[in-house]
């Protein structure tokens, strides 16, 4: 039980070796440190692993978190959160899901669910309430995500009343290792844990019931949302853009500011960039928009294929199915994507790696038939892939670091720490680089703390010096740690950018703060080392702390919420660490740090060694990049942590 | 001849996804000809960021026959 709204204060705990059922404890007090979503999930992980384990091995965890504002009508708060070891990076990962599992889990009684062990039979699981039961997948095993979720429906009790579910398509059956885990149409898409589940042999989850959630100060709470709800809707981002162009309309921007990845990462602009940007998305192939349940956005693109209505793709897919192996073939990306889906494989490691792979074929360092431009085989490709049909297709299901290891290449195999990199090119976005190298779980743009949206994507600072970037980086990873643990889509924070700034760039004074952004950097950083003196509410621009206080009855704002994204974001790195990690990690392909971009341009290349050294010391790290004692204090991280990167002697 | 392609939100609200405009002079003159072509208000185009041959401009930049110029009305975040 917890004293606190906005938790059912109850966690499942599965053992699919065992199949033992059990609650697993948490306190008020873990609670007001972890608050909930992936840096719970992080604190259940610190907990149950503390040696290095491969991600197949059944100790391995899958542990779903919700955030307290998940199933509270909040804009956009059906957000749910999975993480585990995972088996691109052999680290800790976390993946966010806008499916409804997180909200049914919720109205089930629980906060969160832990998974573990190893099933003997191929099976799914389902729960009502209290009740939870292992059921036979044979009939399920083989079918593609959509299916899957359709024939689970139609086996409820009550088929017409809609079920949440997580399931694995076949990637993750086959234990490619970025196989993604769906909910309805949306995915927990990247570190591979859907292959975690193939490899439990679990094929999916069905939950359902009939709880409801505590608001301790309802009142208050949904007036506050009613604001927020109208804010995001009149906002030029959350409102206007992301409805109608979604996170496709990032295409043209991109290559304006040489952001675009276009062939692996050789350079940031692609002459053909239109014909597979958003406007043309919107022009010629959006059916409608839509979005996760209680969004506002809707920044989802419905699009067509093969006559049936399904989800588009976003960004990321777009650029580097599109650009990045030098394709300009939209309606081709948009059915690679509902094929990737459906059978359950992250968009954006398959074609990180698939981009590699065409390079080291043009460079004859492996003859595996694939050619930049060349699409004629991909549909063929992707299904290979999923079912692990030939060397080729094995060898690309395995991730683009294995696939470097076995050929050669790692200069210019695009991934961090095994995670293939999102589709920013980060030599014309240099916090945005280190951003990759410094994140948690690998190339992520939003772990790494999406700096590129002051370096061109919304204001236009500097984007080539590394001046103040590292202290930028910190501020929004940390920010943005605490906001999915609440429960909330990233999307909600970009309303944090006051509408003039964005409608209006070439003013003055959005003019004088783009310049005055790199100078900003220790002012940011006392702000990242004493969060306290930004003990404020911000009502309109971030109304999370606010949101979270009225339904759980804790006392948030600001500088407190930012000071558990800080926690969590710590608590992640000792994981990390823990499991064999270390400074050398936090890397980019040598292409991106030693190789300018434009032969004109000597700093468009990512100064990493000065980035780093600065991201580390605002972080309070050490120089081999580990939380110091003080900071685990500090932060009020568990006490055995210390000895946990340090060595027995540490306490 | 300038020819002047258009992107964002902008794009989508004229229905105009490019054109080809006289003009020998600098970015202002070229919006307010597109603005009177197109009835698309002034104020509207000169909050968009503009790009002349792939590079970034102002409504100062002078524009020479045989430019291309992006027209983009302000996007973020993905």
């Amino acid at each position: 039980m917890s004293k606190y709204g906005g938790y059912q204060g109850k966690i499942l705990k599965i053992d699919l070796s065992t199949r033992n059922i059990s609650d697993y404890e948490i306190t008020d007090s873990e609670r007001e440190l972890y608050l909930g979503g992936k840096i719970l999930a992080a604190k259940i992980i610190y907990d149950n692993i503390k040696r290095k384990i491969d991600a197949f091995d059944p100790e391995n965890l899958l542990v779903i978190t919700t955030g307290p504002l998940n199933g509270l009508l909040a804009p956009c708060s059906s957000r749910f959160n999975i993480s585990g070891i995972s088996p691109l990076t052999g680290l800790l990962t976390s993946s966010n899901c806008g499916g409804t599992f997180g909200m049914k889990l919720k109205a089930a009684g629980y906060d969160a669910l832990i998974v573990t062990g190893k099933s003997k039979e191929r099976i799914y699981i389902e729960i009502n309430d209290d009740k939870v039961e292992f059921k036979n997948a044979d009939s399920l095993w083989g079918k593609e995500c959509m299916a899957t979720q359709e024939e689970l429906q139609n086996m409820q009790a009550n088929p017409k009343l809609k079920t949440g579910k997580i399931v694995i398509g076949p990637a993750g059956e086959n234990l490619v290792r970025y196989a993604c885990i769906l909910s309805d149409e949306r995915a927990a898409g990247r570190g591979g844990l859907g292959a975690v589940m193939g490899a439990k042999n679990l094929k999916a989850i069905t939950v359902q019931g009939t709880h409801k959630i505590e608001v301790k100060e309802k009142e208050k709470y949904q007036a506050l949302i009613k604001k927020w709800i109208e804010y995001l809707r009149k906002h030029p981002l959350t409102g206007n853009q992301l409805p109608r162009l979604g996170t496709a309309g990032l295409i043209a921007p991109m290559q304006a500011k040489n952001i675009l990845s276009t062939k692996n990462f050789s350079s940031g602009r692609f002459d053909k960039f239109e014909s597979v940007s958003g406007e043309v998305l919107a022009e010629k192939y959006l059916v409608k928009n839509s979005g996760c349940i209680s969004c506002p956005i809707h920044c989802t693109r419905v699009v067509s294929v093969n006559g049936k209505n399904v989800k588009g793709p976003e960004l990321e897919t777009l650029g580097l199915l599109g650009p990045n192996i030098l394709n300009d073939n939209l309606e081709a990306i948009l059915r690679w994507n509902y094929l990737l889906d459906e059978l359950g494989m992250d968009t954006i490691s398959f074609a990180g790696t698939l981009s590699f792979a065409m390079e080291l074929n043009e460079k004859g360092m492996w003859d595996n038939g694939l050619e930049f431009g060349k699409i004629d085989k991909i549909d063929e490709l992707i299904h290979d892939v999923a079912y692990r049909n030939g060397e080729v297709a094995y060898y690309i299901g395995e991730g683009s670091r294995i696939v470097s290891k076995k050929f050669g290449g790692s200069e210019f195999a695009g991934n961090v720490k095994g995670m293939e990199l999102a589709a920013y090119e980060p030599r014309a976005a240099v916090g945005q680089g280190l951003g990759y190298a410094v994140s948690n779980r690998g190339g992520c743009h939003l772990n790494g703390g999406y700096n590129v949206i002051l370096e061109g994507l919304g204001l236009s600072a500097n984007q080539y010096t590394p001046k103040g970037k590292a202290s930028f980086t910190m501020m929004f990873q940390d920010l943005m740690e605490a906001v999915s643990a609440g429960g909330s889509c990233l999307f909600t924070t970009y309303a944090i950018f006051p509408p003039s700034l964005i409608e209006k760039p070439n003013s003055k004074l959005t003019r004088f703060i783009n310049k005055a952004i790199p100078h900003l950097g220790s002012a940011v950083a006392l702000a990242n080392r004493f969060p306290g003196i930004l003990s404020l509410n911000l009502p309109t621009l971030f109304p999370h702390p606010l949101a979270i206080s009225y339904a759980t009855g804790m006392k948030l704002n600001f500088g407190k919420l930012k000071r558990i994204g800080e926690r969590g974001y710590n608590l992640e790195r000792i994981i990390n660490l823990t499991l064999g990690m270390t400074c050398e990690d936090d890397s980019l392909p040598k292409r991106l740090t030693d190789e300018r971009q434009q032969p004109d341009n000597k700093r468009s290349k990512v100064p990493l060694k000065k980035l780093k050294k600065t991201y580390y010391r605002v972080r309070g790290w050490d120089k081999l990049g580990r939380p110091t004692k003080s900071l685990i204090r500090r932060l009020r991280l568990p006490k055995d942590s210390a000895a946990q990167i340090y060595g027995a002697k540490a306490n | 001849m300038i020819k002047v392609n258009f992107f964002g939100v902008l794009r989508l609200d004229y229905k105009v996804s490019s054109m080809d405009v006289e003009c020998s002079k600098n970015v202002t003159e070229l919006l307010e000809r597109i603005s009177s072509q197109k009835s698309i208000p002034i104020d509207r185009l000169i909050s968009c960021s503009f790009y002349i041959n792939g590079k970034p401009a102002t409504i100062r930049s002078r524009v020479f026959d045989g430019d291309e110029v992006m027209v983009m009305s302000p996007v973020a975040g993905g």
